[in-house]
């Protein structure tokens, strides 16, 4: 096996969480972003398709959700910024015996506001949500989206039956949304006890009825924190927006080279700005014409263009799958992605021009960012934390 | 008669004790009427597991160990198996208690797979391997 190289994560640092097919890799930089220190890989020779980073009263978390076709799918944590990992001797996020139903995959981390410093979220394979209020020691199935009659009619896309994206509305916390491939988008209202299909508008290519009540094969939703009600989506085929919670989806798909891709990304200061990664087809899963793209609204899907700058623009055929961008909340902020064939890109300007960040990576399945809090901010929480002890 | 009351627990607990001892004492006590010394035994099988090396820091590196069982089935074999190394369990089965798809698992040369599954019999001092399948790897391509 290979050696894991460690980076020395300091105060102040921003980090890439990068999940692959063979592993994860983190790297860290300070604020300038300007030079990158790899390490990695951590769980070489598993899949990682979810990551997280959770600063959250003082702790410096690090989530991996980790699979092994021979020995299943299992999360894991850090607290050293991955010198070391958890390694549990049973399994924290499984199925109950009486359901029947058998973990595939770990989709997705969602951690819980700061006023829930302790609660997380996970979406899996099959699609389900599990939740955990003791900051990962312990999860449970949201039976109320489990037990949900449409479930029996969820139906796998290419990348497995998943529940990928997971929402949460930092002005309502018992007001989630969750997508899942496939199956559509499902809003609850009531902290998860019960759930309704919130696709109208969003169509289904694949389905006799193009706009069925559920059933689309949703890729990414995103929601700016300051304009809660709107959100954005990026289905198999599809560019929507919704400006009443999810309760319809309006096409904003004018102005890009193809309307099918996988991740969506937000502007963390501005809830006008999405980016998005266009592929030709769901047959032919390459960027449009070879030329790796990156294309953004900065007026809520009014008009798109292109951000080409420092990215292939010949014989780019790649793709980038629907968690691996991600932004960091730095102002310029960055935006990153990693691509099918193992390249990671940044940008420091917002998307106006990318840097190769490090390339020959395995498949890059997962980009997550991380500020690491200052140290002084670091002690303060800590304080914090013991005055409450 | 107290040295002979004394010396029982002590015998029963130093066979129930033994990892290696096929025989598991199930109780005993001094018989009055025949003034004779009795335990209860209870015969158990000696099983071998084969760990592959993904799993070996879970049985302490160990790539052989050796379980007294009276398993009957590869199930019950397996249980025993937990007992010992309770973190194979997750590693090695689903919580449906299924096998992982991409799991092997022989009773000396013959797959379960193409014998009964985990009711397949287990013979007294059976070797039962555990295998990493060949197959999956990009099962499902990533597109």
């Amino acid at each position: 096996m290979p050696t894991t190289r460690q980076v020395s994560v300091k105060g102040g640092d921003v980090l890439l969480l990068v999940g692959t097919v063979k592993g994860a890799f983190l790297l860290r930089s300070n604020r300038s972003r300007a030079r990158w220190e790899v390490g990695g890989p951590h769980f070489p020779g598993t899949v990682v398709y979810s990551m997280a980073y959770d600063g959250r009263a003082g702790r410096q978390r690090l989530w991996a959700g980790t699979q092994s076709f021979r020995w299943g799918a299992v999360a894991r944590s850090s607290d050293n910024f991955g010198k070391t990992w958890t390694e549990p001797e049973a399994y924290s996020i499984k199925f109950p015996a009486e359901s029947g139903v058998a973990l595939k995959n770990i989709w997705q981390f969602s951690l819980g506001g700061p006023e829930e410093p302790n609660k997380l979220y996970c979406g899996v394979e099959p699609s389900a949500l599990f939740r955990s209020d003791d900051n990962g020691q312990n999860w449970s199935l949201v039976e109320g989206l489990f037990n949900h009659p449409h479930r029996q009619k969820w139906t796998p896309g290419g990348g497995g039956q998943c529940l990928h994206t997971i929402v949460s509305d930092p002005s309502n916390r018992q007001r989630m949304v969750v997508a899942m491939s496939t199956g559509g988008v499902y809003r609850t209202d009531d902290g998860g006890k019960n759930w309704q299909a919130r696709n109208h508008g969003i169509r289904a290519e694949f389905l006799p009825d193009k706009y069925p009540e559920f059933g689309q094969c949703v890729h990414k939703v995103v929601r700016h924190p300051s304009r809660p009600e709107r959100l954005f989506a990026q289905n198999h085929w599809g560019l929507y927006r919704s400006d009443d919670g999810g309760d319809s989806w309006k096409d904003i798909a004018k102005g890009v080279p193809s309307d099918f891709g996988f991740p969506m990304v937000m502007h963390p200061h501005d809830p006008d700005t999405v980016y998005i990664v266009p592929l030709e087809s769901d047959e032919y899963r390459c960027v449009p014409e070879g030329k790796l793209r990156v294309y953004r609204t900065r007026n809520a899907g009014k008009s798109w263009e292109p951000l080409a700058r420092g990215l292939p623009q010949k014989n780019a055929l790649d793709l980038v799958l629907r968690d691996s961008m991600a932004e960091d909340a730095l102002d310029p902020a960055g935006i990153y992605f990693g691509t099918r064939s193992g390249k990671l890109y940044g940008s420091r300007d917002e998307g106006k021009s990318w840097k190769l960040l490090f390339d020959g990576l395995p498949g890059i399945t997962c980009v997550k960012t991380a500020l690491v809090e200052e140290p002084h901010s670091l002690s303060k929480s800590k304080k914090g934390k013991r005055e409450k002890r | 008669m107290k040295k002979i009351d004394a010396a029982i627990p002590l015998a029963v607990e130093l066979l129930a004790g033994s990892s290696t001892c096929p025989l598991k004492a199930l109780s005993g006590g001094f018989c009055s009427y025949t003034s004779h010394f009795v335990i209860f035994f209870e015969l158990q099988m000696s099983i071998i597991f084969y760990i592959p090396g993904p799993l070996r820091s879970f049985t302490n590196g160990r790539e052989q160990v050796e379980v007294n069982t009276q398993a009957a089935t590869v199930r019950d074999a397996l249980e025993a198996l937990w007992g010992q190394y309770p973190a194979l369990r997750d590693r090695i089965l689903t919580e449906q208690g299924d096998v992982r798809q991409h799991i092997n698992i022989f009773v000396g040369d013959e797959s379960i797979q193409f014998a009964g599954g985990l009711a397949t019999p287990v013979p007294a001092g059976a070797e039962i391997m555990i295998v990493p399948a060949v197959s999956g790897g990009a099962s499902r391509l990533l597109w």
